[in-house]
């Protein structure tokens, strides 16, 4: 990939335009969880695909057993899209769902693909919506624990070597539950989105 | 007016400064951070400020909360994407006048200034 792209001015915009979007995922789970949910500053990295799992031992995030989930999404941009949980215990998810036994194996597989999906659907189609691109999502479907996540974001050399990495993370308060979503955009995708940035900073100076 | 833009996005201040009504009259100036926030409302006059939520390091809760706490009443309008419930009536508890959505129009921005009698 040509790093020239995505110069720090639309690194910036994309930022701000998946805060935006995770703003709606925010007040969207906090409905879903009842619970207040602290979201960070997204952060936007370009890093060559062998060092992303580095991403998922870092800080905060080094210790404990972690799910994750995928969804693939395509149309005007295409790519991949993970997100990680921790705390996900059937403990913690009986917690999270009002339960006071732990819920079955089905029942948190399918509140990590319902949380998945409105978190990546808001980040994603966030990113999309004033870009003026149309994306579609396949079902999200459950990759498994930390090493599945490490194998599958080296991913496949076809994809390129290098990632545009957006980085979102959040935890809900006074709970140990925290997500992250690393959304991973082939580079044709990329060169559209900067297009896209461009002309979208272009209309906002004029 | 002396009006402090308040984003650790300069994307973000851009899209405000574009939707803010002439009407208002508006002599902008910008804070990067909560901290730099800090800092130009003690050392200059600031009389409306458009505050972000979710900045690195000092927030936009934590920017209210020392106002709060130190007695500066300046009038302030939280802009976030952090919409949930709670965030609007944590804001409100801590201070604010307002709490509008991003990305707002310059419509929206108009009706809420005019609610808070300042336009």
């Amino acid at each position: 990939m040509n790093t020239t792209i995505l110069s720090e001015d639309k690194r910036d915009a994309l930022q701000e335009i998946v805060n935006i979007g995770m703003g709606a995922a925010g007040a969207a789970l906090a409905e879903v969880l009842g619970a207040f949910v602290e979201l960070a500053v997204p952060r936007i990295d370009v890093v060559d695909r062998r060092r992303v799992p580095l991403l998922l031992d870092t800080g905060a995030w080094s210790d404990g057993e972690i799910e994750a989930v995928r969804q693939p999404f395509f149309g005007g941009i295409i790519g991949e899209s993970l997100m990680l949980f921790d705390g996900a215990e059937p403990a913690r998810l009986a917690d999270l769902l009002g339960h006071a036994a732990a819920p079955t194996v089905e029942e948190q597989q399918e509140l990590l693909l319902d949380l998945a999906n409105v978190v990546i659907g808001a980040c994603v189609g966030g990113i999309a919506e004033p870009l003026e691109e149309v994306v579609s999502f396949a079902p999200p479907s459950r990759l498994g624990g930390r090493p599945d996540a490490s194998a599958f974001v080296v991913g496949d050399p076809e994809q390129g070597r290098e990632a545009l990495v957006i980085n979102v993370d959040f935890k809900l308060e006074e709970r140990r539950f925290r997500g992250r979503v690393l959304v991973f955009l082939s580079e044709p995708s990329l060169v559209r989105i900067d297009d896209a940035i461009h002309r979208f900073l272009n209309a906002l100076a004029s | 007016m002396r009006v402090l833009i308040v984003d650790d996005s300069r994307t973000a201040r851009m899209m405000l400064r574009k939707v803010l009504p002439p009407a208002l009259g508006a002599d902008v100036l910008e804070a990067g951070g909560g901290s730099e926030a800090l800092r130009r409302v003690e050392t200059e006059q600031i009389d409306l400020m458009f505050l972000d939520l979710t900045m690195p390091e000092v927030d936009g809760y934590q920017v209210l909360k020392t106002l709060k706490e130190a007695g500066r009443a300046l009038p302030t309008i939280v802009v976030s994407a952090d919409i949930q419930p709670l965030a609007q009536q944590r804001v409100r508890d801590l201070g604010a006048m307002a709490f509008v959505k991003k990305s707002l129009s310059q419509t929206d921005l108009a009706s809420v200034l005019q609610g808070a009698g300042l336009l």
